[in-house]
Protein backbone atom coordinates (compact mmCIF):
# COMPACT_ATOMS: atom_id res chain seq x y z
CA UNK A 1 0.00 0.00 0.00
CA UNK A 2 0.96 3.18 -0.77
CA UNK A 3 1.45 5.19 2.95
CA UNK A 4 2.62 8.70 1.95
CA UNK A 5 4.12 10.40 -1.24
CA UNK A 6 6.18 13.56 -1.14
CA UNK A 7 7.59 16.01 -3.55
CA UNK A 8 10.64 17.77 -2.81
CA UNK A 9 13.08 19.84 -4.82
CA UNK A 10 16.93 18.15 -5.17
CA UNK A 11 19.61 21.10 -6.05
CA UNK A 12 22.73 19.93 -4.63
CA UNK A 13 23.69 23.09 -2.93
CA UNK A 14 20.62 22.55 -0.54
CA UNK A 15 22.89 20.59 1.10
CA UNK A 16 26.11 20.89 -0.08
CA UNK A 17 25.90 24.83 0.36
CA UNK A 18 23.39 25.41 3.03
CA UNK A 19 25.39 28.64 3.97
CA UNK A 20 24.80 30.69 0.44
CA UNK A 21 21.34 31.06 1.03
CA UNK A 22 19.37 33.58 3.00
CA UNK A 23 18.91 31.70 6.66
CA UNK A 24 15.60 33.22 6.75
CA UNK A 25 14.46 31.60 3.74
CA UNK A 26 16.57 28.59 4.51
CA UNK A 27 15.02 28.13 7.60
CA UNK A 28 11.23 28.15 6.43
CA UNK A 29 12.56 25.64 3.45
CA UNK A 30 14.56 23.10 6.04
CA UNK A 31 11.25 23.50 8.24
CA UNK A 32 9.04 22.14 5.50
CA UNK A 33 12.03 19.05 4.33
CA UNK A 34 11.62 18.04 8.42
CA UNK A 35 7.53 18.18 8.82
CA UNK A 36 7.89 16.10 5.59
CA UNK A 37 10.46 13.64 7.00
CA UNK A 38 7.81 13.58 10.05
CA UNK A 39 4.60 12.64 8.11
CA UNK A 40 6.71 10.02 6.14
CA UNK A 41 8.62 8.42 9.15
CA UNK A 42 5.39 8.62 10.80
CA UNK A 43 3.82 6.58 7.61
CA UNK A 44 6.32 4.04 8.83
CA UNK A 45 7.60 2.61 4.80
CA UNK A 46 8.61 -0.53 4.49
CA UNK A 47 10.65 0.59 1.38
CA UNK A 48 10.45 4.19 -0.62
CA UNK A 49 10.00 4.60 -4.20
CA UNK A 50 11.71 7.10 -5.41
CA UNK A 51 11.21 8.93 -8.36
CA UNK A 52 13.67 11.03 -9.81
CA UNK A 53 15.73 12.57 -12.54
CA UNK A 54 19.70 11.60 -13.02
CA UNK A 55 22.46 13.88 -14.39
CA UNK A 56 24.54 12.15 -16.64
CA UNK A 57 25.58 10.04 -13.78
CA UNK A 58 24.53 6.69 -15.45
CA UNK A 59 22.92 6.96 -19.29
CA UNK A 60 24.27 8.92 -21.89
CA UNK A 61 25.18 6.71 -24.55
CA UNK A 62 21.83 5.01 -24.16
CA UNK A 63 18.82 6.89 -22.30
CA UNK A 64 16.33 5.21 -21.15
CA UNK A 65 12.87 7.35 -20.93
CA UNK A 66 12.05 5.39 -17.52
CA UNK A 67 14.14 2.83 -16.02
CA UNK A 68 13.81 0.76 -12.75
CA UNK A 69 16.61 -0.14 -10.74
CA UNK A 70 16.19 -4.17 -9.89
CA UNK A 71 20.26 -4.68 -8.84
CA UNK A 72 20.50 -5.19 -4.60
CA UNK A 73 21.80 -1.71 -3.92
CA UNK A 74 22.68 1.55 -5.42
CA UNK A 75 25.69 3.70 -4.74
CA UNK A 76 25.44 7.33 -3.97
CA UNK A 77 26.00 9.89 -3.84
CA UNK A 78 28.46 10.11 -6.42
CA UNK A 79 29.31 13.56 -5.75
CA UNK A 80 31.52 13.93 -2.47
CA UNK A 81 30.99 17.92 -2.10
CA UNK A 82 27.44 16.99 -1.13
CA UNK A 83 28.78 16.17 2.24
CA UNK A 84 26.52 13.49 2.66
CA UNK A 85 28.24 10.18 3.21
CA UNK A 86 28.62 7.51 0.25
CA UNK A 87 26.71 3.92 0.48
CA UNK A 88 25.32 1.46 -0.50
CA UNK A 89 21.57 2.01 -0.45
CA UNK A 90 19.62 -1.35 -0.21
CA UNK A 91 17.22 -1.70 -2.67
CA UNK A 92 14.14 -4.03 -2.60
CA UNK A 93 14.63 -5.82 -5.97
CA UNK A 94 11.41 -8.24 -5.38
CA UNK A 95 9.24 -5.03 -5.46
CA UNK A 96 10.87 -3.42 -8.12
CA UNK A 97 10.34 -6.54 -10.11
CA UNK A 98 6.70 -6.06 -8.99
CA UNK A 99 6.30 -2.78 -10.12
CA UNK A 100 8.71 -3.65 -13.68
CA UNK A 101 5.97 -6.26 -14.34
CA UNK A 102 3.05 -4.52 -13.56
CA UNK A 103 4.47 -1.66 -15.68
CA UNK A 104 5.11 -3.66 -18.45
CA UNK A 105 1.63 -5.78 -18.11
CA UNK A 106 0.03 -2.22 -18.46
CA UNK A 107 2.25 -1.87 -21.92
CA UNK A 108 4.30 0.60 -20.28
CA UNK A 109 7.81 -1.28 -21.89
CA UNK A 110 10.30 0.42 -19.04
CA UNK A 111 14.15 0.16 -18.96
CA UNK A 112 15.83 -2.14 -16.16
CA UNK A 113 19.07 -2.75 -14.80
CA UNK A 114 21.15 -3.89 -12.54
CA UNK A 115 23.54 -1.29 -11.60
CA UNK A 116 23.07 2.16 -10.96
CA UNK A 117 24.64 5.21 -9.49
CA UNK A 118 22.61 7.92 -7.54
CA UNK A 119 23.64 11.40 -7.88
CA UNK A 120 22.15 14.28 -5.68
CA UNK A 121 18.93 13.99 -7.40
CA UNK A 122 17.95 10.97 -5.00
CA UNK A 123 20.19 11.48 -2.37
CA UNK A 124 19.58 14.93 -1.41
CA UNK A 125 15.60 14.41 -0.74
CA UNK A 126 16.75 10.71 1.12
CA UNK A 127 19.34 12.76 3.26
CA UNK A 128 17.08 15.38 4.26
CA UNK A 129 14.12 13.35 4.79
CA UNK A 130 15.75 10.83 6.96
CA UNK A 131 15.31 7.58 5.42
CA UNK A 132 17.72 5.55 7.38
CA UNK A 133 20.33 3.50 5.97
CA UNK A 134 18.88 0.09 6.28
CA UNK A 135 15.29 1.22 4.79
CA UNK A 136 14.99 -0.16 1.41
CA UNK A 137 14.78 2.11 -1.80
CA UNK A 138 13.80 1.80 -5.08
CA UNK A 139 14.71 4.26 -7.60
CA UNK A 140 13.04 4.78 -10.76
CA UNK A 141 14.98 7.15 -13.05
CA UNK A 142 12.82 9.35 -15.75
CA UNK A 143 14.64 11.27 -18.12
CA UNK A 144 14.16 14.99 -17.19
CA UNK A 145 17.35 16.11 -18.67
CA UNK A 146 18.34 15.04 -22.46
CA UNK A 147 15.91 15.83 -25.41
CA UNK A 148 13.66 14.28 -26.17
CA UNK A 149 11.70 13.63 -23.00
CA UNK A 150 8.28 11.62 -22.78
CA UNK A 151 5.74 13.24 -22.71
CA UNK A 152 3.79 14.77 -19.24
CA UNK A 153 0.91 12.42 -20.57
CA UNK A 154 3.00 9.11 -20.69
CA UNK A 155 4.74 10.08 -17.28
CA UNK A 156 1.11 9.64 -16.30
CA UNK A 157 0.38 6.76 -17.60
CA UNK A 158 3.54 5.08 -15.97
CA UNK A 159 2.24 6.49 -12.63
CA UNK A 160 -0.55 4.56 -13.13
CA UNK A 161 0.65 1.51 -14.37
CA UNK A 162 2.14 1.23 -11.30
CA UNK A 163 -0.73 2.37 -9.19
CA UNK A 164 -2.68 -1.40 -8.82
CA UNK A 165 0.32 -2.78 -8.18
CA UNK A 166 1.28 0.01 -5.09
CA UNK A 167 -2.05 0.00 -3.72
CA UNK A 168 -2.02 -3.76 -3.85
CA UNK A 169 0.92 -4.77 -2.14
CA UNK A 170 1.63 -5.43 1.68
CA UNK A 171 4.61 -3.99 1.68
CA UNK A 172 4.13 0.00 3.14
CA UNK A 173 5.78 2.27 0.61
CA UNK A 174 6.59 5.79 0.55
CA UNK A 175 6.72 7.67 -2.64
CA UNK A 176 9.14 10.46 -3.35
CA UNK A 177 8.71 12.48 -6.41
CA UNK A 178 12.26 14.31 -6.50
CA UNK A 179 13.39 18.02 -8.62
CA UNK A 180 12.30 21.15 -9.62
CA UNK A 181 10.73 23.88 -9.67
CA UNK A 182 11.93 26.58 -11.64
CA UNK A 183 15.65 26.61 -12.02
CA UNK A 184 18.39 26.58 -14.84
CA UNK A 185 21.14 23.60 -14.11
CA UNK A 186 24.49 23.98 -15.94
CA UNK A 187 23.68 27.15 -17.54
CA UNK A 188 24.72 30.77 -17.88
CA UNK A 189 21.30 31.27 -16.58
CA UNK A 190 21.84 29.52 -13.47
CA UNK A 191 20.36 31.51 -10.25
CA UNK A 192 17.55 32.80 -12.78
CA UNK A 193 14.16 31.49 -11.12
CA UNK A 194 10.22 31.71 -11.75
CA UNK A 195 8.50 32.44 -8.41
CA UNK A 196 5.21 32.93 -10.23
CA UNK A 197 5.57 30.06 -11.79
CA UNK A 198 6.55 27.74 -8.99
CA UNK A 199 3.27 28.98 -7.24
CA UNK A 200 0.95 28.87 -10.32
CA UNK A 201 2.30 24.81 -10.59
CA UNK A 202 1.76 24.79 -6.33
CA UNK A 203 -1.43 26.78 -6.09
CA UNK A 204 -2.96 24.40 -8.68
CA UNK A 205 -1.67 21.25 -7.36
CA UNK A 206 -3.39 21.80 -4.14
CA UNK A 207 -6.50 21.39 -6.01
CA UNK A 208 -5.56 18.56 -7.65
CA UNK A 209 -2.92 16.74 -9.89
CA UNK A 210 -4.17 17.78 -13.50
CA UNK A 211 -1.33 20.49 -13.58
CA UNK A 212 1.20 17.91 -14.01
CA UNK A 213 -0.48 16.43 -16.76
CA UNK A 214 -0.10 19.85 -18.87
CA UNK A 215 2.10 22.01 -16.91
CA UNK A 216 2.16 25.82 -17.72
CA UNK A 217 4.86 27.20 -20.08
CA UNK A 218 7.12 29.97 -18.80
CA UNK A 219 10.08 31.42 -20.10
CA UNK A 220 11.40 31.61 -17.22
CA UNK A 221 10.76 28.64 -15.88
CA UNK A 222 14.05 27.58 -17.04
CA UNK A 223 15.01 23.43 -18.21
CA UNK A 224 15.28 22.08 -14.54
CA UNK A 225 11.04 22.43 -14.45
CA UNK A 226 11.23 19.49 -16.95
CA UNK A 227 12.12 17.54 -13.35
CA UNK A 228 8.21 17.83 -12.60
CA UNK A 229 7.60 14.83 -14.59
CA UNK A 230 9.03 12.81 -11.62
CA UNK A 231 5.91 14.75 -9.14
CA UNK A 232 3.54 13.64 -12.41
CA UNK A 233 4.76 9.86 -12.00
CA UNK A 234 3.74 9.83 -8.31
CA UNK A 235 0.90 11.89 -8.07
CA UNK A 236 -0.69 9.44 -10.94
CA UNK A 237 0.76 6.63 -8.60
CA UNK A 238 -1.25 8.03 -5.42
CA UNK A 239 -4.38 9.31 -6.96
CA UNK A 240 -3.59 12.53 -5.83
CA UNK A 241 -6.92 14.91 -5.38
CA UNK A 242 -5.03 17.74 -3.17
CA UNK A 243 -1.85 18.43 -2.09
CA UNK A 244 0.10 20.66 0.67
CA UNK A 245 3.09 22.58 0.09
CA UNK A 246 4.83 22.85 3.30
CA UNK A 247 7.39 25.07 1.89
CA UNK A 248 8.45 27.23 -0.57
CA UNK A 249 11.00 29.44 -1.54
CA UNK A 250 12.44 30.99 -4.36
CA UNK A 251 15.74 30.62 -3.12
CA UNK A 252 18.09 32.37 -5.96
CA UNK A 253 21.61 31.11 -4.23
CA UNK A 254 20.60 27.78 -4.74
CA UNK A 255 19.69 28.45 -7.91
CA UNK A 256 16.07 27.02 -7.73
CA UNK A 257 12.06 27.33 -6.98
CA UNK A 258 12.80 24.98 -3.93
CA UNK A 259 9.37 23.47 -2.90
CA UNK A 260 8.50 20.73 -0.30
CA UNK A 261 4.92 19.65 -0.91
CA UNK A 262 2.84 16.44 1.09
CA UNK A 263 1.15 14.83 -2.05
CA UNK A 264 -0.88 13.02 0.27
CA UNK A 265 -1.94 15.03 3.48
CA UNK A 266 -4.56 12.86 4.43
CA UNK A 267 -2.70 9.29 4.11
CA UNK A 268 -4.21 6.79 2.28
CA UNK A 269 -7.42 6.66 2.87
CA UNK A 270 -7.45 8.77 -0.27
CA UNK A 271 -6.75 5.39 -2.48
CA UNK A 272 -7.61 4.62 -5.24
CA UNK B 1 27.23 13.13 -34.38
CA UNK B 2 30.73 15.14 -33.26
CA UNK B 3 29.01 16.98 -30.57
CA UNK B 4 28.11 13.51 -29.55
CA UNK B 5 31.63 11.93 -29.29
CA UNK B 6 32.36 14.94 -27.14
CA UNK B 7 29.95 14.28 -24.57
CA UNK B 8 30.69 10.50 -24.61
CA UNK B 9 34.19 11.73 -24.09
CA UNK B 10 33.18 13.96 -21.07
CA UNK B 11 30.33 11.24 -19.80
CA UNK B 12 33.49 8.20 -19.81
CA UNK B 13 36.20 10.83 -18.45
CA UNK B 14 33.22 11.25 -15.28
CA UNK B 15 33.15 7.69 -14.77
CA UNK B 16 36.28 6.33 -15.62
CA UNK B 17 38.63 5.60 -12.23
CA UNK B 18 42.19 7.06 -13.08
CA UNK B 19 41.02 8.16 -16.74
CA UNK B 20 40.59 11.61 -15.04
CA UNK B 21 43.79 11.90 -13.29
CA UNK B 22 45.83 10.87 -16.72
CA UNK B 23 43.95 13.87 -18.44
CA UNK B 24 44.85 16.18 -15.67
CA UNK B 25 48.59 14.54 -16.59
CA UNK B 26 48.49 14.93 -20.14
CA UNK B 27 45.15 16.28 -21.54
CA UNK B 28 46.45 16.40 -25.28
CA UNK B 29 47.76 12.64 -25.48
CA UNK B 30 44.20 11.30 -23.66
CA UNK B 31 41.99 13.65 -25.84
CA UNK B 32 44.28 11.88 -28.62
CA UNK B 33 43.86 8.52 -27.55
CA UNK B 34 40.06 8.84 -27.39
CA UNK B 35 38.56 5.89 -30.00
CA UNK B 36 36.11 8.46 -30.92
CA UNK B 37 36.34 10.62 -34.12
CA UNK B 38 36.58 14.33 -33.07
CA UNK B 39 37.65 16.97 -35.19
CA UNK B 40 40.82 19.16 -34.63
CA UNK B 41 39.18 21.88 -32.95
CA UNK B 42 37.10 19.73 -30.99
CA UNK B 43 40.16 17.72 -29.55
CA UNK B 44 41.36 21.42 -28.73
CA UNK B 45 38.28 22.06 -27.13
CA UNK B 46 38.83 19.31 -24.69
CA UNK B 47 42.22 19.21 -24.04
CA UNK B 48 42.15 23.16 -22.95
CA UNK B 49 39.33 22.71 -20.89
CA UNK B 50 37.42 25.65 -23.00
CA UNK B 51 33.80 24.89 -21.03
CA UNK B 52 32.97 28.63 -22.65
CA UNK B 53 34.23 26.81 -26.22
CA UNK B 54 31.95 23.04 -25.35
CA UNK B 55 29.25 24.99 -24.31
CA UNK B 56 29.00 27.02 -27.17
CA UNK B 57 29.78 23.84 -29.46
CA UNK B 58 26.65 22.19 -27.58
CA UNK B 59 27.93 20.16 -25.33
CA UNK B 60 25.11 20.19 -22.14
CA UNK B 61 25.60 22.42 -19.46
CA UNK B 62 24.86 20.06 -16.95
CA UNK B 63 27.64 17.30 -18.53
CA UNK B 64 29.88 20.19 -18.20
CA UNK B 65 29.45 20.92 -14.14
CA UNK B 66 29.19 17.29 -13.06
CA UNK B 67 32.62 16.40 -15.62
CA UNK B 68 34.57 19.70 -13.99
CA UNK B 69 36.63 17.91 -11.04
CA UNK B 70 37.81 15.65 -13.86
CA UNK B 71 38.56 18.47 -16.25
CA UNK B 72 40.86 19.54 -13.52
CA UNK B 73 38.17 22.31 -12.67
CA UNK B 74 35.36 23.39 -10.41
CA UNK B 75 31.81 23.42 -11.26
CA UNK B 76 31.52 26.80 -9.75
CA UNK B 77 34.32 27.74 -12.06
CA UNK B 78 32.53 26.40 -14.92
CA UNK B 79 29.81 28.27 -13.78
CA UNK B 80 31.95 31.12 -13.43
CA UNK B 81 33.32 31.04 -16.82
CA UNK B 82 29.47 30.85 -18.40
CA UNK B 83 28.53 33.59 -16.63
CA UNK B 84 31.00 36.00 -17.64
CA UNK B 85 31.26 35.12 -21.08
CA UNK B 86 27.37 35.74 -21.58
CA UNK B 87 27.48 38.36 -19.64
CA UNK B 88 24.84 37.20 -16.88
CA UNK B 89 25.10 37.49 -13.11
CA UNK B 90 24.23 35.39 -10.57
CA UNK B 91 20.74 36.18 -10.61
CA UNK B 92 20.82 34.75 -14.86
CA UNK B 93 20.13 38.08 -15.41
CA UNK B 94 22.43 40.70 -17.99
CA UNK B 95 25.34 42.68 -16.12
CA UNK B 96 24.93 46.18 -16.91
CA UNK B 97 27.23 47.79 -18.85
CA UNK B 98 29.49 44.71 -19.67
CA UNK B 99 30.63 43.86 -22.50
CA UNK B 100 29.25 40.41 -23.28
CA UNK B 101 31.58 38.08 -26.01
CA UNK B 102 28.06 36.49 -27.46
CA UNK B 103 24.55 37.22 -26.85
CA UNK B 104 23.23 34.60 -25.94
CA UNK B 105 19.70 34.72 -27.48
CA UNK B 106 21.75 34.91 -30.83
CA UNK B 107 22.46 31.41 -30.26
Amino acid sequence: MIVAAIAASHAPFIVGAPEKADPKQAQRFFAGYREAARRLGDAKPDAILIVTAEHFTNFLTVVPPFHIHLGESAFGPVEESLGIEQRHVPNAPHLARELLDAALASGVDMAFGHHLDLDHGSMVPLHLLGVAPHTPVIPLIVNCLIDPMPSYLRCAAVGRALRESLTSMDARIGLVAAGGLSHWPGMPQAGRISPAWDRRVLDRLADGRDVLLDPPEDPDMGPGAEELRAWTIVAEAASVTQAEVLAYEPIIDWSTGCAVVDLMPHGSAMLP
Amino acid sequence: MSLWEVQRFLFELNRATGRGAAFSQAPYRVVAEWDGQLTAREQDLLAACDVVGLYRHGVHGVLLAVTATALGTTPQQVRQELKAAYGLDEKGQPVPNTPVQTAIEEE
